[in-house]
Order: structure tokens, then C-alpha cells, then sequence
């Protein structure tokens, strides 16, 4: 096959082309024509039944209706709104719409799809049609609209929107009309061209004005010599250049379109590429016809010529009917004398498919229905046994394979059936009608195409599916990873506002991470630490000084034996008193000593150290003394209080220390679950205590609490200088304590 | 004879210093991200998402047939794609786990419907719409049948059924067409 970047047609071929010269295409096949018994009589009208079905779904796209059920409309009037690349529906007829409902369609699969059901009144009043005045005036784009509005679709059989194909044809250089009707018993086209063969030529004006082609060939076969006759004397009185008919050859199936491009311009149409690409553009002359009277006359397309043909039928011949005309009445007009099995095909026998009953209506592509009796289409016989005659390749017009493609399809190979270039298949029949075993190689590669059509679908689906799981997958992470950060930003959020407005958790924090910041720096700090630890290490100078005096004494005055032992007794107390000042400031035993409760640094430092204690683990120690856990829980509390009122004085300390905050805070709500957890424990005993002299004390150390926490440092030395305070503090702690247990 | 050698081993070494540099180069720089496999079988699978693999989704499921799982945890694929794993993983084709049931989409009642979204959170492929206290549907379309919305309906209001055929979807009927479809010859 030609694949040259740029297939457009050659000058070249088209002065061949002129010239009159005549290609061919592979095979083909010569079967009983057939067309005798139909194209001996006028055209005639059909008539209007009393009911219409139109319907208006188009492969499951529903378009907006216009009407609704109860609604009178005219002949021409439009049912539908142009939806997507759907055409205009028209009343056929004028009458009433009885019903908008699921109607079974004129297709193979005979499912039912949306119509509208017209009464018709008999009266086959007309809206007035808008004519346009003078289409060479017009621009291509209202030109192919007012095609689209009168509904016009391919005539030849596959219902392609016109408009579609003459809004995608640019440079195009050949217009082809097809007229050559190939498939055997259908006569529509034939006659029409012999009635109608100006209108038909007014019709390629039309397409020649909004394509602009470098010329135009009308393909008739030489088995219709009126029709021939018929357009050349129409040919000949028009002045239209550029348009030359030509008589091909009677062969099946010509009429394809890729056949006949072959047989006018010698040239094929490579695989998957539309002939627009060639510069070629092709119309069936019914379609031209229908133009023509949607341009010139302004009447949408309301009905087509439909072959009636077959031995069952008493008459024969050719009608115009209108586009929603049951078959039944179409039957019984032509007088249907049925056979046992009585088949009924729409289309050709080749091509043609079988209606499983006779209520259907006559749809824009229905060329011919034929109704054969058993002499002229018997029953198939049984398929036997492929002999490997080949007589199937040399007739396929696409130079198949047909019977390595039997092998194929019957093994469900899809990939072997792709390298054998199934889907270039055209479903002509010629291989069928030609096999001595009587195989129905076409239904095999229908069925074929239908497998790989629905197993391509599935994998578009699946990939649909894979992205929107994915997708959806994504969406969800992040939606959690956006959680998560909007809960960390809440919490700091709200952190920050705590220590702003109302400090009181986060003074807990902020003691907590003091108390951590000591317990690091614990070596260095006593030094830091004036109030706790001057005292120890004065107290330590001084018994250091007294041990050392004692010890100078007792050298000197060797001849004061009795004084010695004395200083020696001494300096031992000292040093002993000295290790206890000592021990006193870094344990809590200091806090049981009442002589020192006295000294406000002291106190201080024992309180710090409960602070420290209570947040690392003073609750642990009370848990393990069960004996003492009401003190425990006490002592948390206290703890809790005095923390609270050392973090007031130092509330700088966690902003010096950011970083540790978030330490703080976790050590702060561990330190409030334990405590609350000791307090759990010694709930019975707090319970019998409770009175209210608590609860006022809380309230006022709430008060005060909320008083301190704005003091400055300096307070924080007068305050933990009171003894008093400390007491108090150690009321509002039990008090506090004792509710926390009454609400668990 | 000490020199050649020296020059030998010292060709050699530039030598290997040199591809080594390269094919490290070329590791990173033609690194494959993901295990091409995976993908391949993530790609046979029907992407039902449908989870009676064992798996939550097809791709994990792909993940551990890579890693050595059995190829027939998959109904929804039936024996076609049982046999495509087969022939990709180079294993023995089994019979597949579980039956194979005919293509089914969902379908909400929306009668019943209560508007409480859990059928729109178990879908796996956003096949649901509807908000809190509002009717939900299924697009139809996008349904892959997987039925991990049927479930989690508190009203029992969606059901399974075959999907709408129309004259775009519809095949040519291989039960009606006369013609034998045998696959031994």
C-alpha cells in the first residue's frame, strides 16, 4: 500500500484521470444481479401510514426533544435539537404525537431505542420550508449547518452525518459521487437517477460549491444503461464543467468506497487513513439528491427510495417512503405472501441483515427490503470443512487472507488476527459466496471484530479504572498528609495561644522543660542556682573552714592532748554537719527537717525539687508506696502548684528553649496523666475528706494563680519566701487532688 | 618482561576504571524507576479493583505475583487473564479461585437511598457521586463491577445488574448467528 508522507492526488493522475483511463481492484465476484424484477417501474409514493416512528437515539446519545406527547406537528417540523454530532429529526408527516417512548430500531442487534411515535392525520400538512435564496452567496460553514438541520446522513447504507464528512474535506481535489449500487436486487439509486438526474446534478453543484473540487466523476456500472443515458442528457444540457460520468464495470463490490477510489483514480486507501487524506472525497447520489432538496428546496429529509423486492412479494418496484413508515405497512402495500420461514433482509442478500419481526420502521439508511421466498435465497446448508481452495483470497477485494483468517478467529487469536489485518475487512461477503464448503466466513469475522471490539473496549476500561483508582489513591494521601499538617498547625496554633492568653497548661509545660533543662545541666547549675545551692556550699565552706581549724588546732598543740581528741570529735561533727547541709539541698529529706523550713531559700529549693520530681517520676515512687499514696498524690499536686508558680516567675525559660517546648508539653500531659492516675489511687481516702474549705481555697488559689502567673520574678522570691504560702499552696493542691478523684 | 606486564595490568586497569565509570553512569542515568513486571502484569489485570485477590487493587496484587504469589486469585478475569499471567510469569496455568460471573455494574435504588456516602468511599474508582443526605448514583460507565459498594449500604439499596446495552455497545449476537465457534482443529 502507498505510504508516502503526502498522499494527496497527483496532477498527474488526475489528467489520467481525464483522460478516461480505468483502473481495477483485486477481485470480486459476479453474483445474479437480480435487479430486473425492481427497475422497470416509476418510482412511487408509499403513502402516509397511520402511525410514524422516528426515532431519535443515536448509539445511545438521546438529544433534546422538542416535542412532548399530546403535541400536534407539521410535515418537515423538527423533533430534536442538533445534539453533538447527531442530525435534526423531522415529523415526517403531520399528525399528533401519541407517545415519546423505546421502540425497536431498524439495526441487527433489533434493540429498542427512543422514538417518537406520530399519529398521522392524513392531511400531511407542511411547515413553510425556509429556502436559501442563493446558496453560492452562502459560506461553506451555513451551507453544511443547513445540511446538518435538515438531518441529512449518508444514503448508501451507513448513515455517516453528512455534514461531518463535508466539514472535514479541505483541498479536496475529487468529488466522487457514487452511483454504482452493486449489491444484487436493490434499484433505488437506478431509478432515482433516471427520474431525478437534474436535480441530482443541481445537487453536485451544491457539493461543489462547498468543497471547491478540481473535478467531479459520477461512477455508474454498466448494468444501468437508462440511468447512464439518463444523467448524460442532463449533462448535456446543464453547462457544468468538471464533471464527467463514468461507466464502470459490473463487478461486486465496486460500490465500496476504497474499491471504487481504486477503480476511478488507481489509487488505495492505505489502512486506517480516510480518503480525505488522498484529496478524495465520496457521496452517494441519494445523499446529493437530498442535499439538493435541502439547499434548493429547504425540505429537510423526510423520506428515501426504498427498493421493494423478492419473489414473496406480489408487487415490486421502487417507493419514496417516509422515515418512520412501519415495514409491516410497507408488507402489506406490496402485498407479502409469506413462506413458512418467511426472512425479511434490509439491504442486499450480501450485505443485508434479518429482521427477527416486521414492526420496525424504515430508517434513513434502509435502501431495500427484500423478501425472498426458498427458491431464490434457500437455506444455508451446513459449513463443512475448509479445503484450503483459496478461492476466498482471490475474490477478497481488501487481498486478505479469508482462510488463515478463519483459522484465526475460530482459535480466538486476536494478535494473528491483527497481523492478518482483520479490521481492514469490509464485510462484502465475496469470500462466503464464493466458498465450496459453504463456510459463513463473514459471521466468523464479524464475530471475530466483535471480540476484538469488546476486548479493546475492556482494556480502555480497564486503563480507565487504573487511573481513577490511582487517582483516587493520590487524592486520598494527600488528603491525609493535609490532615495531618492542619492537626500539627491546630495544636502549635493553639499552644501559642495558651501561653499568650491563658497559660495555665502551658505553665506546666514551661516548668517541665525548666525542670528537664536543670536535670541536664545539673552539674553547672547549682552554681546558677542561688537560692538552693549558696546555701550548701557556704554551709560546706564553713564546715570545711571549722574541719580545717580543728585540724590546724589539733596539730599545734601537741601538749594539749585532752583538747585534740576534742577538736578531732569536732572537725568530725563538722564534717558530718557539713555532708548534711549538703545532702540537705540536693534531697528532699531537708523538706522533713522543721528547722529549715525557715529558710526561704531552702523552702524554695525544695519545692523546686518536688517540681522536678512530680514531673519526672515523684508519682512512680508514690505508686510504689502504697502506704503513702495519698501523699503522693498530695505531693504531685504540690508539686503541680509550685511548678506552676516557678514557671510565673521564669516564664522566659521556654522561650529561650524552643526547640525543647514540644518535649515540654508531651512531659507536661505525661506528668498530668500520672498525677491524675496517683490521684485515682488514693481517691476512697480523699473522698471522705472532701469539705468544702477545699473548694474555696481552690477557687481563691485559682484566683491567685491567675494574679501570679502576670507577676514578675521578683515576686517569685517574696512568695517562695513564705512559708505560709507554701501551705497554702499545699491545701489548694489537696483540695485540687481531692476533686480531681471526685469527678473519676 | 616486568614492564609488559606492568603495562598490562595498567591498560587493564584503566580499562576497567573506565567502564566501571560508564555502566555506573548508565545505572543512574537509564535507571528503571519501577519493576517493569509489575507493571506488565498490573496492565493484564481487569483493574476491577475489586480486591478478591486478597489485595486492595490489581497493582498490589501485581506487586505479589512479581514476588511469587499465585496467578489465579483473580476472578473477575477469568481463565483469559489467568493464562496471559501464565505466559508472563512463565508458570503452569491453574484453574482460576473462585467463580467467574458475567459483567455486572452497580445500581443505587435511589428511593432508598439515605445519603450516609460509605457505598462513595468504598468505591475504589470515584464510580459514585452524591454528597452527605443527598441521593447517590453510579455512573454506569465507570463501574467496574468490583461490588465493594454493595456491602456497606446500611438500606440495602444497591444492587448488581447486567449493564444497559444499546445499539453503541451492542455485539452481534453469538448465540443467535448460526455458525459452530469450535476451538479444537
Amino acid at each position: 500500500m502507498t505510504s508516502k508522507p503526502n498522499n494527496l492526488l497527483s496532477e498527474e493522475q488526475l489528467g489520467k484521470i481525464l483522460s478516461g483511463k480505468q483502473w481495477s481492484f483485486h477481485g470480486g465476484i459476479h453474483p445474479q444481479e437480480n435487479k430486473q424484477q425492481s427497475n422497470q417501474s416509476l418510482i412511487s409514493d408509499a403513502g402516509i401510514p397511520p402511525f410514524l416512528v422516528i426515532a431519535v437515539e443515536h448509539k445511545g446519545l438521546i438529544p433534546e426533544l422538542l416535542v412532548k406527547v399530546g403535541d400536534s406537528v407539521l410535515k418537515g417540523q423538527p423533533l430534536t435539537k442538533v445534539y453533538g454530532a447527531m442530525v435534526v429529526q423531522h415529523a415526517t408527516s403531520s399528525g399528533v404525537v401519541r407517545a415519546i417512548e423505546k421502540r425497536t430500531d431498524l439495526h441487527p442487534s433489533g434493540l429498542p431505542v427512543l422514538s417518537v411515535v406520530i399519529e398521522t392525520d392524513g392531511l400531511d400538512k407542511s411547515i413553510d420550508y425556509k429556502k436559501i435564496a442563493d446558496y453560492k452567496k452562502e459560506t461553506d460553514a451555513a451551507l453544511i449547518e443547513a445540511i446538518q438541520n435538515a438531518g441529512i446522513v449518508g444514503l448508501g447504507g451507513a448513515g455517516f452525518p453528512s455534514h461531518l464528512k463535508l466539514a472535514h474535506s479541505k483541498n479536496i481535489k475529487l468529488l466522487i459521487i457514487n452511483a454504482v449500487e452493486c449489491e444484487p436486487y436493490i434499484t433505488a439509486d437506478d431509478r432515482l437517477m433516471q427520474e431525478h438526474s437534474e436535480e441530482i446534478l443541481t445537487g453536485i453543484d451544491v457539493l461543489q460549491h462547498i468543497l471547491q473540487p478540481q473535478l467531479t466523476v459520477i461512477a455508474v456500472e454498466d448494468n444501468k444503461p437508462d440511468a447512464i443515458a439518463a444523467l448524460n442528457r442532463a449533462l448535456q444540457k446543464s453547462s457544468q464543467a468538471n464533471i464527467i460520468l463514468r461507466s464502470i464495470p459490473t463487478r461486486y463490490p465496486s460500490g465500496s468506497e476504497k474499491q471504487l477510489i481504486e477503480i476511478i483514480t488507481g489509487q488505495q486507501t492505505p489502512f486506517e487513513k480516510h480518503p480525505t487524506e488522498l484529496g478524495i472525497v465520496m457521496h452517494n447520489v441519494g445523499t446529493v439528491f437530498a442535499i439538493k432538496e435541502a439547499i434548493i428546496d429547504g425540505q429537510p429529509l423526510l423520506s428515501r427510495i426504498v427498493t421493494m423486492t423478492g419473489n414473496a412479494l406480489h408487487k415490486k418496484g421502487n417507493a419514496r417512503v417516509r422515515i418512520g413508515t412501519p415495514i409491516q405497512y410497507l408488507l402489506d402495500k406490496y402485498q407479502l405472501l409469506p413462506a413458512a420461514e418467511q426472512k425479511l433482509i434490509i439491504g442486499g442478500p450480501l450485505m443485508g441483515f434479518t429482521l427477527s419481526h416486521s414492526d420496525v420502521p424504515v430508517s434513513k439508511t434502509c435502501n431495500c427490503i427484500l423478501a425472498p421466498n426458498q427458491q431464490e435465497l434457500p437455506k444455508p446448508t451446513p459449513e463443512r470443512a475448509c479445503i484450503r481452495c483459496g478461492e476466498c483470497a482471490q475474490v477478497c477485494p481488501v487481498e486478505l487472507l479469508p482462510q488463515q483468517l478463519l483459522w484465526y478467529a475460530k482459535s480466538k487469536d486476536h494478535q494473528k488476527l491483527g497481523e492478518y489485518n482483520l479490521p481492514s475487512c469490509i464485510e462484502c461477503g465475496a469470500c462466503a459466496f464464493v466458498c465450496p464448503s459453504d463456510i459463513p466466513l463473514v459471521e466468523y469475522y464479524r464475530i471475530a471484530k466483535a471480540e476484538i471490539n469488546s476486548a479493546e473496549k475492556e482494556a480502555e476500561k480497564a486503563e480507565t479504572a487504573r487511573i481513577r483508582f490511582e487517582n483516587r489513591q493520590a487524592r486520598l494521601q494527600q488528603a491525609k498528609l493535609d490532615r495531618q499538617k492542619k492537626h500539627k498547625e491546630a495544636a502549635a496554633k493553639r499552644l501559642q495561644q495558651l501561653k499568650e492568653q491563658e497559660g495555665g497548661e502551658d505553665l506546666i509545660a514551661a516548668a517541665v522543660a525548666r525542670a528537664k533543662a536543670k536535670k541536664e545541666a545539673a552539674p553547672e547549675s547549682t552554681d546558677n542556682k542561688p537560692g538552693e545551692s549558696k546555701n550548701a556550699a557556704v554551709a560546706a565552706a564553713v564546715a570545711r573552714a571549722k574541719a580545717k581549724k580543728a585540724a590546724a588546732n589539733s596539730e599545734t598543740p601537741q601538749t594539749e592532748p585532752g583538747k585534740s581528741k576534742n577538736a578531732a570529735v569536732a572537725a568530725a561533727i563538722a564534717r558530718a554537719k557539713a555532708k548534711k547541709a549538703a545532702a540537705a539541698n540536693s534531697e528532699e529529706k531537708a523538706a522533713t527537717e522543721p528547722g529549715k523550713s525557715k529558710n526561704a531559700a531552702v523552702a524554695a529549693a525544695v519545692a523546686r525539687a518536688k517540681a522536678k520530681k512530680a514531673a519526672a517520676a515523684s508519682s512512680e515512687a508514690a505508686q510504689t508506696e502504697p502506704g503513702k499514696s495519698k501523699n503522693a498524690a498530695v505531693a504531685a499536686a504540690v508539686a503541680r502548684a509550685k511548678a506552676k508558680k516557678a514557671a510565673a516567675a521564669s516564664s522566659e525559660a521556654p522561650q529561650t528553649e524552643p526547640d525543647k517546648s514540644k518535649n515540654a508539653a508531651v512531659a507536661a500531659a505525661v506528668a498530668r496523666a500520672k498525677a491524675k492516675k496517683a490521684a485515682a489511687a488514693s481517691s476512697e481516702v480523699a473522698q471522705t475528706e472532701l469539705d468544702n474549705q477545699a473548694v474555696i481555697a481552690a477557687r481563691e488559689e485559682r484566683k491567685k494563680q491567675a494574679r501570679l502567673h502576670k507577676q514578675q520574678k521578683k515576686d517569685h522570691s517574696q512568695i517562695s519566701g513564705d512559708d505560709k504560702q507554701a501551705r497554702i499552696a499545699a491545701a489548694v493542691a489537696k483540695a485540687k487532688a481531692k476533686k480531681s478523684a471526685h469527678k473519676e | 618482561m616486568i614492564t609488559s606486564i606492568a603495562i598490562a595490568i595498567f591498560t587493564l586497569a584503566v580499562l576497567a576504571a573506565i567502564f566501571g565509570a560508564l555502566l555506573g553512569y548508565a545505572s543512574l542515568r537509564f535507571k528503571v524507576k519501577e519493576d517493569p513486571v509489575v507493571e506488565e502484569l498490573n496492565a493484564i489485570l481487569p483493574q476491577t479493583q475489586c480486591g478478591q485477590c486478597g489485595y486492595p487493587g490489581c497493582k498490589p496484587y501485581a506487586q505479589a505475583i512479581a514476588n511469587g504469589d499465585d496467578i489465579n486469585k483473580c476472578p473477575p478475569g477469568g481463565d483469559a487473564v489467568m493464562r496471559k499471567l501464565a505466559e508472563r510469569m512463565g508458570v503452569e496455568p491453574k484453574e482460576v479461585e473462585g467463580e467467574e460471573k458475567e459483567k455486572l455494574v452497580a445500581f443505587i435504588h435511589e428511593d432508598q437511598c439515605i445519603g450516609c456516602t460509605k457505598c462513595i468511599q468504598a468505591c475504589p474508582v470515584d464510580a459514585i457521586v452524591g454528597a452527605t443526605r443527598q441521593m447517590h448514583t453510579v455512573i454506569s460507565d465507570e463501574c467496574t463491577g468490583c461490588e465493594l459498594c454493595v456491602a456497606p449500604c446500611p438500606t440495602e439499596c444497591i444492587v448488581m445488574i447486567p449493564p444497559a446495552v444499546n445499539t453503541e455497545n451492542w455485539q452481534w449476537d453469538l448465540n443467535t448467528i448460526p455458525i459452530k465457534t469450535d476451538t479444537e482443529h
